[in-house]
């Protein structure tokens, strides 16, 4: 008797232990800059990854556990950021981590969370040698090569077979360049001039005579949008009429603002685009106002989707094994993401959709 | 061929820039044997003068030149009455420092109240370019190069031709004899430190005008390669600081055509070196022997 | 017309004039000799503005003038010449003595700038003047020659009527004759004489001592920064420490 009473007893015990374990919530870890100088980007992932995880758990979580985020402040700070990360991976009960925004602190933490082979899903760090260097790594927002290719295949489906490149002489600029040249030469067009300028330059007329005599069908210009501007009025001063093609970075009001009449016409690329959304996308907007009272923007929509692929990899696995998990992260294919379209590469880089964009009467327009 | 003529063309324009800047040290260094490095911030202020009126009042051409004129004389002046004066006769290391520090400060402080980012400008006379044999010529170009011709002429009939000009240049010669003249120091050094401002105010009008755009660190690049500029040309030679300034805006442009836009900064500043080895007063300057 | 009372200059340590009293009476050529290193140069630098006298007064027609800047004392009506001539040598000799009259003219900035017409005329009229005074010292002809290009004794004269230009009454001459030859001084002195006779006050430091003797109506002499003697011609060349301190050893040499 005493015996059955005691088996119950365990039986009872590892029952409660059980249904206490199935319970448990999954904890993911975010990391983002939540003070600092680059706390509204922080802000912006906070917000909407805490989107994300409520939609999440409103239709019952994921494998029918509830999930429950760990905010961690890292200020931008590459020190702060591989202390939180040796916090997270101590911790335990974490399972997988999301972020960090600057590719800084996304490359300090990734040695500690390889080292725990712990998944590190950035939204934003674009540098080409940071998911490449570990298997555990991941970044939604698509390096320079893709959208390099992106403009490339635009520009020759366009009709330009011969391409002057103008480009900022940083690491961001050359990889712009090395990007689009390398996908333009494969399509077998020509890349008739590659010309560097230096940070703090203003005057581009002597640049842009060095190009037009070239003769060129189109021209690719690698900057930010202050000097993408410049570039445009002086091409305008100079009477130059040409199809120009700009990286996103030029996706901005103040380019609009700035460059006035010289920037009609002008041809660049979004990842998300709030004014002209797709399905997908205008839901996570409207949402996203009613919580907080503003659109939100790129980063937070990347940001947004590293969480939604991160939990689809999960319920893809069927268990929290993250051997599994990363191999169904790794198979992602094709997520409708509402900062685009989502399939990772060999390395973990995602190749990303763009929005095509022209300027009309001022004005950004989809080109569709 | 027709490049060529285009760069020159580009050349020029730029250089014109410059050689306003240019003189505006050559000025200042000429009555003060001090080098003014709060020259690109005058520019700057000019520009962000010039801004306000086109958005908040009027959006005009002339008027616009105007405000970078007076903008720069006032804010020359009220420099020279609360800094230099004081500073000046002590080391000229210190007043340097001191044009250095203004500089930043001039920066900051507009930085702080206009804002960081870049600002447009609106456009005068667009669209309407002329073609001669293959040689684009925008009018905002052509125009733009007769107004710093007419600026840069009528100083040279002020500093020439007027009295008070002629007390500039004794001044600029030997201040003590000057004053043994009768001709009033302070004030002269205060007329033409603020004249130079004045220049500079027009430079950066000119240069928000051409480059469409405003913003509060738009000085620090042009202040730099003008006092380059102007050290070729010769700094003591008002002439000399002209002719290095249009130099320099035309050996940029051929040196971004030869070589590449990102060796511009060096091969102007090779060449000027160069040059300096051989000719250390500048293409114009007259060595200055210092008084027994 | 100019009294200096107890004028001390002292640079740090060294006193380079020591409460120096001097008179000058109007019309009259008053020279001030003494050795090198006496403080003459000192002494003029003091009345014009240069140096500020660390102690004593000076004052010129009833005026104090101690401290002024130069261009106040050059205003009052004091005009002078260096030792080490400082024309502008890169200007023509038309301009230095246009300079003189600097401060004649009254129009101002605005004037300059848009040459009203009541400027144009004062102009014309400065120019005249000009050339009247250049004609007086047969440098007319060479009124467009830049300054520096002119023989030294021209670059003397030319000084000295870039100082008269300012329309001074009392006019100060240092060392006027230095590096002149004879015929050269002889004429500088005539010339001295003359526009001393039209009503202009002299003071002169000056080397040549036969030429001083025979110009000044009162001689001070300065040793060390200190005055040692003062009167006339005779009385200065029979004075025992005068002999002593510097005609003495001068004249044995």
């Amino acid at each position: 008797m005493k015996k059955l009473v005691s088996l119950l007893l365990v039986l009872m015990l590892s029952m409660a232990a059980f249904t206490a374990l199935a319970d448990e919530p999954v904890k993911i870890a975010l990391t983002a800059p939540l003070t600092g100088n680059l706390s509204q980007y922080g802000e912006s992932f906070q917000n909407s990854v805490t989107l994300a995880c409520k939609q999440w758990n409103d239709k019952g979580g994921v494998l029918g556990r509830s999930v429950e985020l760990v905010i961690e402040d890292t200020a931008g700070d590459p020190a702060q950021a591989a202390t939180v990360a040796q916090k997270i991976v101590s911790d335990g009960s974490i399972f997988a981590e999301v972020g960090d925004f600057n590719t800084a602190c996304c490359m300090a933490a990734q040695p500690i969370y390889a080292g725990s082979e712990m998944l590190q899903v950035s939204p934003t760090c674009s540098a080409v040698n940071f998911a490449v260097g570990s298997e555990w790594s991941f970044e939604c927002l698509g390096t320079q090569d893709v959208q390099g290719e992106f403009m490339a295949n635009w520009a020759y489906e366009n009709g330009a077979r011969k391409v002057a490149v103008l480009y900022l002489n940083s690491d961001w600029g050359i990889s712009v360049d090395n990007g689009f040249a390398k996908a333009f030469k494969a399509l077998g067009g020509e890349i008739v001039i590659e010309e560097p300028y230096n940070d703090g330059e203003t005057d581009f007329s002597a640049a842009l005579t060095k190009l037009r005599e070239t003769e060129p069908d189109a021209l690719y210009i690698a900057c930010y949008y202050n000097d993408g501007a410049a570039i445009n009025i002086q091409r305008e001063v100079l009477n130059w009429d040409i199809p120009v093609y700009h990286p996103g970075t030029v996706y901005s009001t103040d380019f609009l603002s700035i460059g006035g009449t010289a920037v009609e016409g002008v041809l660049t690329n979004v990842g998300f685009y709030p004014d002209d959304p797709t399905p997908e996308a205008a839901s996570f907007i409207a949402e996203y106002n009613t919580l907080y009272g503003k659109d939100p923007d790129y980063y937070g929509a990347c940001a947004y989707d590293a969480f939604n692929v991160l939990m689809e990899a999960i319920e893809r696995a069927g268990e929290l094994d993250t051997h599994k998990v990363r191999e169904a992260l790794a198979a992602t294919d094709a997520h409708q993401g509402v900062s685009g379209s989502i399939t990772f590469d060999e390395n973990g880089d995602a190749r990303k959709s763009y929005i095509k964009l022209t300027i009309e009467n001022n004005q950004y327009k989809v080109v569709r | 061929m027709t490049m060529i003529v285009q760069q020159l063309v580009n050349g020029i324009t730029q250089g014109g820039l410059y050689a306003l800047l240019a003189i505006s040290y050559s000025l200042v260094y000429g009555v003060m044997s001090l080098v003014n490095f709060s020259t690109g911030s005058i520019y700057m202020l000019g520009a962000v003068g010039a801004w306000l009126l086109c958005n908040y009042l009027i959006s005009d051409f002339l008027l616009s030149l105007v405000v970078g004129f007076a903008v720069g004389f006032a804010l020359a002046f009220i420099l020279e009455k609360i800094a230099f004066k004081s500073i000046r006769g002590i080391s000229r290391i210190s007043s340097l420092i001191c044009t250095i520090g203004f500089s930043q400060m001039l920066n900051e402080l507009t930085a702080l109240l206009f804002g960081k980012a870049t600002k447009g400008m609106p456009s005068f006379f667009s669209e309407k370019a002329f073609e001669v044999v293959g040689v684009t010529i925008s009018w905002l170009q052509l125009i733009l190069m007769l107004a710093v011709v007419v600026v840069l002429v009528t100083l040279q009939l002020f500093v020439y031709k007027t009295k008070m000009g002629l007390a500039v240049r004794t001044v600029a010669m030997d201040n003590t004899t000057a004053g043994l003249m009768g001709i009033n120091v302070d004030r002269t050094i205060s007329i033409a430190f603020s004249l130079a401002g004045a220049c500079a105010g027009i430079a950066g009008v000119a240069g928000c005008i051409y480059y469409r755009s405003v913003s509060a660190y738009m000085g620090w690049i042009p202040g730099i390669k003008s006092f380059s500029a102007a050290v070729f040309g010769g700094l003591s030679s008002m002439p000399g600081a002209i002719l290095g300034g249009y130099l320099m805006g035309i050996i940029e442009n051929f040196g971004v055509q030869i070589f590449s836009t990102g060796y511009r900064d060096v091969i102007s500043f090779v060449v000027m070196i160069i040059f300096l080895l051989f000719c250390p007063a500048g293409l114009l300057g007259r060595k200055k022997t210092t008084k027994v | 017309m100019l009294y200096a009372e107890e004028v001390s200059v002292r640079f740090g340590g060294l006193t380079a004039v020591d409460r120096v009293s001097l008179h000058i009476v109007p019309d009259e050529i008053h020279a001030i000799i003494g050795p090198n290193g006496a403080g003459k140069s000192t002494f003029f630098n003091a009345i014009s503005g240069i140096n500020k006298p660390s102690e004593g007064k000076i004052t010129f027609q009833g005026k104090d003038i101690t401290g002024l800047k130069q261009h106040q004392v050059a205003q009052m009506g004091i005009g002078r010449t260096f030792q080490n001539i400082k024309l502008f040598g890169s200007m023509t000799v038309m301009e230095n003595v246009l300079c003189g009259y600097h401060q004649h003219v009254k129009s101002g900035l605005v004037h300059d700038l848009f040459g009203l017409p009541s400027q144009m005329r004062e102009e014309a009229e400065l120019l005249e003047r000009c050339k009247e005074l250049l004609a007086r010292v047969e440098l007319y002809d060479k009124r467009m020659m830049k300054a520096n290009n002119l023989p030294y004794g021209e670059q003397r004269k030319l000084e000295i009527v870039r100082a008269m230009a300012t329309g001074p009454k009392l006019l100060m001459l240092d060392e006027p004759a230095a590096g002149m030859n004879p015929s050269e001084t002889e004429e500088l002195k005539q010339f001295i004489r003359k526009i001393n006779a039209e009503g202009l006050t002299i003071l002169l430091i000056e080397h040549d001592v036969k030429m001083v003797m025979s110009l000044a109506d009162t001689i001070t002499v300065l040793d060390h920064g200190s005055k040692i003697a003062e009167g006339s011609a005779d009385e200065v060349k029979n004075d025992e420490k005068v002999i002593e301190a510097y005609l003495g050893k001068s004249y044995r040499r």
